[in-house]
């Protein structure tokens, strides 16, 4: 039907009030009485009109008239009753409430009903599930922290962490008005406040010395800052970036920062656990860790190993190129990373370097050709000494091992033996002192290969060849200097080796083409962005690399000055 | 350009300002602050607070508070903006605590309940415009008994005039509970005129079983079904432009109970933010 309806006749003259609370019980039916109900809402309908006592001059009755108005049909045609009544009286009826009253009353309902479901759900059998923000994350819920619920107020161990947990309503209140800025204080949540929140403050109960981060910060950041609880049953979410540049973005701060870092003492800076690794140690840059940038792609500085060239300071002279050719082989292939390079049991860092596992297989130490299976000890001048000291038991020895059984033979053997030791090193101070300081390769002591072992023996110069021996050690014994091989170079970092599998150890290090001790075969930032950057399509979050807690433990906390 | 176009323009570019302003200023300040969610929840409170003062505003015009329209303007699109707001203060993500997704719902029922109205007062009036029959919304119980008695009154002559009684037994039958009351809600909302012309078709079927003189009543009764499908429609709308404010309002004083104790909650269990 397309065509336009015409308004219906109705009386436009009269007028409705729609917000009125009340309206005649017979609007509905469609007859409204001109009445209307009262304010309160009862009936005021009696009749169609009051009827008015009409005397003419010299009439003692008189006669009653109907003062029905025009608009409301005019006189009715019965008239007044001879009592004076009206002869129309309009049925009563039950008002209604209007549209606007109804509405109004269900605001009232609904309000009370949502403050009794508030009053349920905050004070009823399930209040701390109704009032958490979420389920707490797997880091806060597990078999110890279940066991340590019970000495904690609520269902589910909200006062461990909340203190107004521990009390009522009122508790609650006093906590919102305590907390500094308050809920009557919106204008002052710019401002910085001093001093870590109650909820800090329960958290560090049970994670001592997570509030320190750096001697030199200026700003402390709350916990619930960085570590964003009832997030959801997993594993708490990583950290955001946006909190480490809220500072390290900051010029202001990073400037402020580097300020305090200058009037406190180097100690102050060596604060970081060992707990029995080798950490490489880098000098602390003169402005400090201060530089300011927004992410590890872009503005990133670059690691500190390569920003200050920095070298590898280990005495042991090793060469990765020579090791990795053709020219050393082991069971007729060269030697690969892995060979040494052996991770630990995380998988995340490797074994350390040591000479019995990992060198002695080819660098077997033999100084004499005829007797491979003869070694000089490692690890000890003094050892050596009292081992070339003893040749000849250890001759006789060798010899007994051997099947030699009679005693002339092996005094034989040994005579023989010393006799040709002695035409070539002409005496016993001497041997000590070719296998103490020999270093060219091309006089070895000894080559061959070990009983039952295939592998070529590797040359033996002597210990000098692979350590920094010096002259003038104690009872005439050579100084050898001390082996330093890290196993954390990026300290203020963490790598994990275990995750980078898919990766070739040569992409990273370039160990092949390494000559040098001192070549420290780390890669810089930029290989690491080809991967870890939006390009690279891999996470490249502070939290990736970094810890916020540099510290784990009863470290002594500086105070930081607000 | 009419004028509602002008101010539609001026009050849009006014939202998407606030909106990218609010937007840039997260963007830059969440990561120096950690009291980001405080920010943008008391923001999103005291807008709150003020939509809801639009409904009291109306009730005391003697305060030179302004003109309503302004207000209503106001009201439509900061209404808007808190959805902006909103989705800054929870981050984007669907809560995962009870009260919270209670909060939740309940302002989403505010939002989903204004938006609807905005677009059902904007759009029915043409509707009803264009369909015609207007009527106040009170008169139409008038109007709608002054169409019953004019169908009785021709189903009851019908029977002394043609001698017959087919017209009025099919009022009986059919067109007495038609002219009752309001009829086909629902149908009227969505626009489907089945029921109408289910019951035109009625009609025309009966014609084949009368008589010259009761046809000329089924046309007078024909014109009666549509003025009163007519009425029904202006009813069905009419209602429904009211009754939006059912949920809107009663649910609103409910949201902002809710927040108030939110506020409460925050402060008395995060013991302040730093």
């Amino acid at each position: 039907m397309k065509d336009q309806l015409p308004s219906p006749d109705f009386d436009r003259s009269r007028y409705d009030r729609p917000n009125q609370d009340w309206e005649c019980g017979w609007t509905c039916d469609g007859c409204p009485c001109r009445i209307g109900p009262s304010p309160s809402g009862t009936c005021r309908a009696t009749a169609e009109c009051r009827p008015v006592l009409e005397k003419k001059d010299g009439e003692d009755k008189g006669r009653w008239r109907c003062t029905r108005s025009k608009e409301h049909g005019g006189p009715c045609t019965n008239g007044p009753l001879p009592s004076g009544g009206c002869a129309c009286p309009i049925p009563t009826c039950q008002p209604r409430r209007s549209l606007r009253n109804q509405r109004g009353r269900l605001c009232v309902a609904v309000t009370a009903v949502t403050l009794a479901l508030l009053l349920v759900g905050f004070f009823g059998p399930w209040q701390w599930r109704f009032i958490s923000a979420g389920p707490v994350s797997s880091n806060h819920h597990g078999v110890v922290f279940a066991q340590m619920k019970h000495s904690w107020p609520g269902n589910d161990g909200c006062g461990a962490c909340h203190t107004a947990a521990h009390g009522d309503l009122h508790e609650w209140m006093r906590a919102a008005f305590r907390a500094r800025p308050g809920p009557l204080e919106p204008h002052r949540l710019h401002t910085v406040t001093a001093g870590m929140t109650e909820l800090d403050n329960n958290c560090l109960s049970c994670h001592p010395g997570h509030r320190f981060h750096q001697p030199n910060v200026t700003r402390d950041h709350s916990c619930s800052a960085c570590h964003r609880e009832h997030q959801g049953s997993g594993r708490m979410p990583a950290p955001a970036d946006t909190e480490c540049i809220s500072c390290h973005g900051s010029g202001t701060l990073m400037e402020a920062s580097r300020k305090r870092g200058e009037k406190l003492p180097p100690a102050a800076f060596d604060y970081r656990q060992v707990a029995g690794r080798q950490h490489f140690q880098v000098p602390r840059p003169e402005r400090g860790y201060t530089r300011v940038f927004q992410s590890f792609d872009h503005d990133h500085p670059e690691f500190q190993l390569h920003a200050q060239k920095l070298t590898d300071t280990n005495s042991l002279r090793f060469n990765h190129a020579l090791h990795l050719s053709s020219l050393v082989q082991r069971n007729g292939q060269p030697l690969a990373c892995a060979d040494c390079h052996q991770p630990a049991a995380a998988g995340a860092h490797f074994q350390a370097i040591t000479f019995s596992k990992h060198c002695q297989s080819c660098h077997a130490l033999q100084f004499d050709a005829r007797n491979p299976q003869l070694r000089v000890p490692h690890g000890d001048p003094v050892g050596v000494r009292a081992f070339l000291r003893s040749l000849p038991t250890q001759y006789a020895d060798l010899a007994r091992r051997s099947g030699v059984t009679a005693q002339a033979d092996t005094e034989k053997f040994v005579a023989e033996q010393m006799r040709l030791l002695r035409e070539r090193a002409f005496s016993g101070e001497n041997l000590e002192q070719q296998i103490f300081f020999a270093s060219d390769p091309s006089k070895q002591l000894a080559v061959g290969a070990g009983p039952g072992n295939a592998t070529p023996r590797a040359r033996f110069a002597g210990c000098a060849y692979c350590h920094d021996v010096k002259p003038g050690g104690a009872d005439g014994l050579p100084h050898i200097a001390r082996v330093f091989t890290p196993d954390r170079w990026l300290i203020r970092s963490e790598f994990n080796h275990a995750k980078h599998t898919i990766v070739n150890c040569a992409q990273c290090h370039d160990a092949a083409s390494s000559r040098r001790t001192a070549d420290i075969l780390l890669p810089n930032k930029q290989s690491c962005t080809e991967c870890h950057s939006p390009a690279g399509g891999v996470s490249q979050t502070c939290a990736t690399c970094h810890s916020y807690h540099t510290v784990h433990g009863s470290q002594p906390q500086p105070q930081t000055k607000k | 350009m009419s004028g509602f176009v002008r101010r539609r323009l001026l009050w849009g570019s006014l939202l998407l300002a606030a909106t990218l302003a609010v937007i840039s200023a997260y963007a830059t300040w969440a990561g120096a602050t950690t009291r980001g969610a405080y920010l943008s929840g008391w923001l999103l409170f005291g807008l709150m607070v003020l939509l809801t003062g639009y409904n009291w505003f109306k009730k005391i015009p003697y305060l030179p508070l302004g003109r309503s329209e302004v207000w209503l303007q106001f009201h439509i699109y900061a209404g808007l903006f808190t959805g902006v707001l909103f989705l800054l203060h929870v981050r984007g993500r669907w809560p995962t605590g009870w009260f919270e997704i209670v909060l939740t719902v309940l302002y989403v029922l505010v939002m989903v309940s204004g938006v609807l109205g905005i677009l059902i007062s904007r759009g029915w009036p043409k509707r009803l415009s264009a369909r015609g029959g207007e009527v106040p919304f009170e008169r139409i119980p008038i109007v709608r008994r002054q169409l019953r008695e004019q169908a009785e009154a021709l189903a009851l002559n019908s029977v002394a005039e043609a001698r017959s009684a087919t017209i009025a037994e099919f009022h009986a039958r059919r067109l007495h509970a038609f002219f009752a009351g309001p009829q086909n809600f629902l149908s009227h909302v969505f626009e489907i005129r089945l029921p109408l012309n289910a019951l035109l078709n009625e009609l025309g079927d009966l014609n084949r079983f009368l008589n010259e003189q009761e046809r000329k009543v089924t046309a007078q009764l024909v014109t009666l079904v549509r003025q009163k499908d007519g009425l029904d429609y202006q009813h069905a709308l009419q209602l429904t432009l009211r009754l939006w404010l059912f949920i809107h309002i009663p649910v609103t004083y409910s949201l902002m109970l809710c927040a108030l104790a939110h506020i409460v909650l925050v402060y008395g269990f995060s013991a302040g933010v730093r």
